[in-house]
């Protein structure tokens, strides 16, 4: 997934959803080539993200239950990909 | 689609509980209130009704969820989940039994209690899954209607933000006169449009109410309805489609629209014989779960024109004194969402209104000028992964 850029299509703030970076900012990515999958997103500052902004998937922390990590994909403007991100 | 059973079984009976936090009563409680006033309204009593539909989402399992409180003695009762249109399937199902010819009357019957269990809102069992499932809540998942909506059709966030707004403030004002409403009172738009966000654009009045209750219907045969009432009401057409649940994974969906409810609609109209519903219903109850879901509504279900609903949602088509009012009762946002009970509270106010026995205050004129069709829309899931259903009932047989 770290190689495929995608296309926001839309956006929102989930305010009640658990996350261990609230508020959660979900998005629903079109990815170059097709496909389509709705995640959550990641460095960005809040509320900084927009229909039709270019995204790049990275490989984050979702949650940690009973000390046990979960990973799984988010999404982070396209921008930001030459950074490595520190946060979750 | 089905061929349907256009005017071969009637409603003879409704109850309905206040909605609301019931603290001081159970599912027992509940299931007993609302039968019972169903039971009275059709002038019968429990050895008469030969089968019966309870549905719930959460709060019981089997048949024995209402065959104990009622201490039904050895009768057919089937526990229908269909998410939140689990009180249409309910009924869906009894009116179905009735009309194969199985059963001579059959009672559907709903029920939820959600403010007892610990947590706030709709709590989902937790199902076997691949973990990849996204954990956003029904608030989002719904919120995202709102800035796809907006940019389709040109709207700046201020215009969208406003059309909720009136949305919320018309169904809390029609709840405000309706005594077993969870919320009885109206809000003004200034204190709607300033609550605290819950998802996107969505505030706290934006979101319909978690809430206990029940409800029950009594279904007959047609030819045999006029034993029990002067005033039944027909089952003019029953559609439920549960979707291929692409959306989060096909690109071309846009959050515009419900394929599922496009697709019930015309099946229910289909089955009834309308080809016009914006001049031929007298009202609908829609599932508002959250103000942007009522403006798609009014657009799936051919209320409106594509891009058009917010402009008849601002011009008050659809206010309780409108030319098509869309929840006269107050809907899930005034009148409450107990998931299971939700879809024949939508019953019980076509009941009410049809038969002219809404109160005064928000009794619509539409009946006044001959119209004679209702219908309930009841959706479960979410934008682009949904079930959906559709019914029309009227207060005569068509012709």
């Amino acid at each position: 997934m770290a190689d495929v850029m995608g296309t926001v299509v839309n956006f929102t703030i989930d305010r009640l959803a658990f996350s261990p970076s609230p508020p959660v900012a979900v998005a629903v990515v079109n990815f170059d080539g097709g496909g389509r999958f709705t995640c959550e997103m990641t460095d960005i500052e809040r509320d900084q993200i927009g229909i039709g902004d270019r995204v790049e998937m990275t490989f984050r922390k979702i949650c940690t239950a009973d000390g046990v990590h979960n990973y799984f994909w988010k999404a982070r403007p396209a921008a930001a990909a030459q950074t490595v991100g520190e946060g979750i | 689609m089905g061929r349907g059973i256009c005017d071969r079984v009637a409603i003879v009976g409704m109850g309905c509980t206040n909605f609301g936090e019931l603290w001081d009563r159970s599912v027992d409680d509940m299931l007993i209130d609302s039968s019972q006033a169903a039971m009275t309204s059709a002038g019968v009593t429990r050895s008469a009704i030969d089968a019966y539909w309870v549905g719930t989402a959460g709060s019981g399992v089997s048949g024995l969820t209402l065959s104990k409180p009622l201490r039904l003695e050895n009768r057919p009762v089937t526990r229908v989940e269909n998410m939140c249109a689990t009180g249409s399937e309910a009924l869906r199902n009894a009116c179905y039994a009735v009309a194969s010819g199985a059963f001579d009357m059959a009672m559907a019957i709903g029920v939820e209690k959600l403010k007892d269990s610990g947590f706030s809102g709709l709590v989902m069992p937790l199902l076997p899954s691949d973990g990849t499932d996204s954990e956003v809540t029904a608030p989002a998942k719904f919120s995202l209607l709102a800035p796809a909506y907006a940019k389709k059709y040109g709207l700046d966030e201020q215009q969208m933000k406003d059309v909720l707004t009136r949305i919320a403030w018309k169904n809390h004002h029609n709840g405000a006169r309706n005594e077993l409403a969870q919320f009885r009172k109206e809000v003004s738009q200034e204190v709607i449009a300033k609550a605290t966000l819950i998802a996107g654009m969505l505030g706290v009045f934006d979101c319909s109410g978690v809430s206990d209750g029940s409800a029950a219907a009594i279904v007959v045969r047609a030819e045999d309805a006029h034993r029990y009432t002067d005033k039944p009401i027909y089952v003019k057409g029953l559609s439920l489609v549960s979707g291929p649940a692409k959306g989060n994974i096909d690109e071309s969906y846009d959050f515009t629209t419900f394929d599922e409810v496009v697709a019930s609609a015309a099946d229910a109209y289909a089955q009834a014989g309308m080809s016009n519903p914006r001049a031929e219903l007298a009202m609908a109850e829609v599932h508002d779960c959250f103000t942007p879901t009522e403006l798609v509504l009014t657009e799936d279900l051919g209320f409106a024109e594509r891009g058009n609903g917010w402009k008849e949602v601002m011009a008050g088509t659809f206010d309780l004194d409108g030319e098509l009012p869309v929840n006269p009762d107050g809907g899930l946002k005034a009148f409450g969402h107990p998931v299971g009970a939700s879809g024949l509270r939508m019953m019980y106010e076509c009941w009410l209104q049809l038969r002219q026995e809404a109160p005064p205050e928000r009794r619509i004129r539409t009946i006044d000028s001959g119209r004679k069709l209702a219908l309930t829309h009841n959706l479960g899931g979410q934008p682009g992964e949904c079930v959906s259903f559709v019914s029309v009932v009227g207060s005569e047989p068509n012709g």
